[in-house]
């Protein structure tokens, strides 16, 4: 009995072995395969090179235009949230949910649902103001891309930063008050620099994410104004120039992983930052801080104001535009009982069903597996390289991955889908169930190989176990990605087949726009839901 | 001797104790509050220096702090005229050692290169000449707190407070500091109020000792009357 579940234990720990290598294999070789037009053919490459430096410096633009956006609304907010308390607090904070678990599409939509020429936003104030055109105008140019993106990743910005503001040793600033600064000048000559590892771990990723935002950029992008990663998707689903297409990966995979090099050498800084002082501050009321003078109360609440309203026009009113977009229509709130009665969304459903738990599954036993070597062999974090590498998938867009997979496998096939999906989704499963598998004390591990007959005993019996939270969690966060990826079904183009997300995105192109939000509805709420029940576990 | 410095009713709510203490301090002196952890001893030091908030009582008497004869409750911490010295250094690490002596005076408005002159001359008086252009966070804990020491008495203040200053320093070290504090503080002449729960350190730097219990004064008196036992 006891050899055969020793026997089992083994096998199983082969088996997760072989995925995880499948994994890496499903990551690498796409990605090399995205990259192989270029050594193609005698006569080099022949391709505009002023076009690269304008779509390069265009791609720069729209990210670091979001970064910024979504700094400055995410920084302010994170003082307040980490610094007073205020009604909906907490709401304001749960709101950092939103860039992990709705995906982009939906945000578009949101925005064409408020924000467009016949969005919500626009039609009441045309009929309050009897106005003849819309006021609002910007949505379809490199502004609207940037607010889109900007107020769309603001909330991870406020998450980090607030989290950080709020365990800052309060001693350095007790001394630079004792020493006669006042707010302002603490602010600016300690906060600032105690803040700044915060600010940057938060951002980077942000700037990637714009950096490599394709949905939003190609329901927004105007004529001219295209990103790198939306003209790789052309070049290599319609005009089929694999040449530019390869020339624009590699330029945009080196540009990312040069952003993850930096990435990875603030990160240390920023986790150093632990709470060293045994003083906190307890929030106070906006506005009733010690020794605050008039005019600093004044702009305390005038900033709080002007924050909020921007959010709740620029984030929350998109969020409420989708739900908008859908009954507003002819059917009004019918369109969601004809959508999940529609065949196209009984497909989608079920090719959803079809990925997004695989992917989810191939994510977690990845990660599991790396996060034991690296519990194993690096038990202190110290070696740079294995550190390092769960964070190369974040250097690589879907795009650039569904381009290597489909030059790989020529066509799109669920399997196919899901690998892509996996390899690039495998570190957000990672960095949780590292975190908790970093919790188990040494002493605990050393004690329970002791006393183990095999060592998978250890494997199975304690870590296992310990990182069960995480694990379910990550499962969750894993599904609930897939399940919202639009671009990886979209740029593989799997024959008779759809995805919810994917579904949304034909809906939305073919100007079935309320059947589109009741679609994007479903999607978000689902993903939520998911999300909701991966929090849980966390 | 004339008093420099008193306190009446500070009184504070915690979940885990209730402070509710008075006393005053003769110029010149170091008066040492001792307690066990948790009995409120840099509480007290924080609501002297205006960091933290008082509750109100049910009795409606009102906090009083005078220094020097004039009241200074309701100030900002930085124009009380007290410094105050931390048990983590709270050096700010971004700035070098005389940048960190010279940052009260440059908020005061003083130019820089005649701030950074004064800081490196009270360097020297902590021992660290030559240290001006150090970066903080390369210093040992002894050399720290020495440049946190610097940084408070440039400001010249009467009233200086030590919250458990040598706490995170080794034994050894400890001592020396400690004496070099108490012959700083006789050379410099303020009066200093000094928080331990290390009853040799407490006798090492002390005038008096205040023996604080649960939030409130158990003892007070002079330090070759005060006794270990007294704690428990």
């Amino acid at each position: 009995m006891t050899n055969r579940i020793h026997a089992a234990e083994y096998s199983a720990v082969v088996c997760a072995g072989i995925v995880s290598v499948c994994i890496g294999v499903a990551f690498i070789f796409p990605l090399a395969a995205s990259f192989q037009p270029l050594f193609n053919g005698k006569n080099g490459i022949a391709f505009n090179y002023s076009n690269l430096f304008r779509i390069t410096a265009y791609t720069f633009k729209i990210a670091l235009g979001s970064t910024l956006t979504a700094a400055a609304a995410g920084i302010p907010a994170a003082f307040f949230t980490a610094n007073r308390s205020f009604p909906g607090r907490r709401f304001l904070l749960s709101l950092s949910a939103v860039p992990l678990c709705i995906p982009p599409l939906i945000i578009a939509l949101g925005f064409v649902g408020t924000f467009g020429m016949n969005g919500a936003l626009n039609t009441i104030l045309m009929r309050i103001l009897h106005l003849k055109n819309p006021p609002f105008t910007f949505l379809y140019s490199s502004a609207g891309v940037i607010i889109a993106q900007g107020f769309y990743n603001f909330p991870l910005v406020m998450a980090v930063v607030s989290t950080s503001w709020e365990n800052l040793p309060v001693d350095e600033r007790d001394a630079a008050r004792m020493l006669g600064a006042d707010e302002r000048h603490i602010f600016f000559t300690v906060t600032i620099h105690q803040l700044s590892p915060a600010v940057a771990a938060a951002c980077i990723p942000v700037f990637l994410y714009c950096f490599f935002s394709f949905m939003i950029v190609l329901l927004f992008g105007t004529i001219g104004g295209t990103t790198l990663e939306v003209e790789i998707y052309q070049a290599a689903r319609t005009t089929l120039d694999f040449k530019t297409a390869s020339v624009y990966a590699l330029i945009e995979t080196s540009f990312a992983l040069a952003v993850i090099s930096a990435y990875s050498k603030i990160k240390p800084a920023y986790a150093a930052e632990s709470p060293a002082s045994a003083h906190r501050y307890n929030r106070t009321k906006i506005g009733d801080a010690l020794y605050e003078s008039r005019s600093m109360k004044t702009a305390e609440y005038v900033s709080g104001i002007l924050l909020g309203t921007v959010i709740v026009l620029f984030f929350l009113s998109p969020l409420a535009g989708i739900l908008a977009g859908s009954i507003t229509g002819k059917e009004g709130a019918y369109v969601f009982i004809k959508i999940i009665h529609s065949a196209g969304f009984r497909n989608a459903l079920l090719g959803t069903l079809e990925t997004a738990p695989f992917s989810a599954l191939l994510c977690i036993i990845t990660a599991f597996v790396y996060a034991w070597i690296l519990r194993v062999r690096d038990p202190l974090g110290q070696n740079t390289l294995l550190q390092t590498l769960p964070m190369l998938p974040m250097a690589v867009s879907s795009v650039v991955m569904g381009y290597g997979m489909t030059l790989l496998v020529h066509h799109g096939t669920v399997p196919a889908l899901i690998a892509a999906q996996a390899a690039l989704a495998w570190p957000l499963a990672f960095r949780q169930i590292y975190a908790s598998m970093c919790a188990i004390p040494q002493d605990t591990l050393d004690t329970a190989e002791l006393l183990s007959d095999t060592p998978p005993d250890t494997l199975f019996r304690i870590v296992l176990p310990s990182c069960r939270e995480s694990i379910i969690s990550s499962f969750s966060f894993c599904f609930a990605v897939s399940m919202g990826d639009t671009t990886l079904p979209l740029v593989l183009s799997v024959p008779r087949f759809d995805t919810l997300a994917l579904y949304t995105y034909r809906l939305a192109s073919s100007y079935k726009f309320a059947a589109s939000c009741a679609c994007g509805t479903l999607l978000c709420i689902l993903c939520i839901l998911l999300f909701s029940l991966g929090k849980k576990h966390d | 001797m004339t008093n420099c410095f008193s306190a009446e009713n500070l009184y504070r709510v915690w979940d885990s104790v209730t402070i509710d203490f008075s006393f005053t301090v003769e110029k010149g002196t170091m008066t040492v509050i001792v307690g066990r952890s948790g009995s409120g001893k840099s509480s007290v030091l924080r609501l002297i220096a205006g960091l933290e908030k008082f509750s109100l009582r049910s009795d409606g008497k009102k906090p009083v702090i005078t220094l020097n004869g004039n009241e200074i409750t309701d100030l900002a911490p930085g124009k009380r005229g007290i410094g105050m010295i931390f048990q983590n250094h709270a050096l700010f690490n971004h700035l070098s050692a005389a940048d960190n002596v010279a940052y009260g005076l440059r908020c005061k408005g003083i130019h820089k290169a005649e701030a950074r002159k004064r800081a490196e001359e009270y360097l020297s008086l902590v021992g660290l000449t030559g240290f001006g252009s150090r970066r903080t966070d390369t210093l040992s804990g002894g050399e720290a707190q020495r440049v946190s020491l610097a940084r408070t008495l440039i400001m010249q203040p009467p009233l200086v407070l030590f919250d458990e200053p040598l706490s995170a320093l080794d034994a050894p070290l400890r001592k020396k500091l400690a004496a070099d504090i108490r012959s700083s503080q006789k050379k410099e002449n303020f009066t200093g109020i000094f928080v331990t729960h290390d009853i040799a350190e407490a006798k090492a730097v002390a005038d008096r000792i205040i023996l604080m219990k649960a939030g409130r004064v158990q003892w007070q008196g002079r330090p070759e009357d005060f006794s270990e036992n007294m704690i428990d």
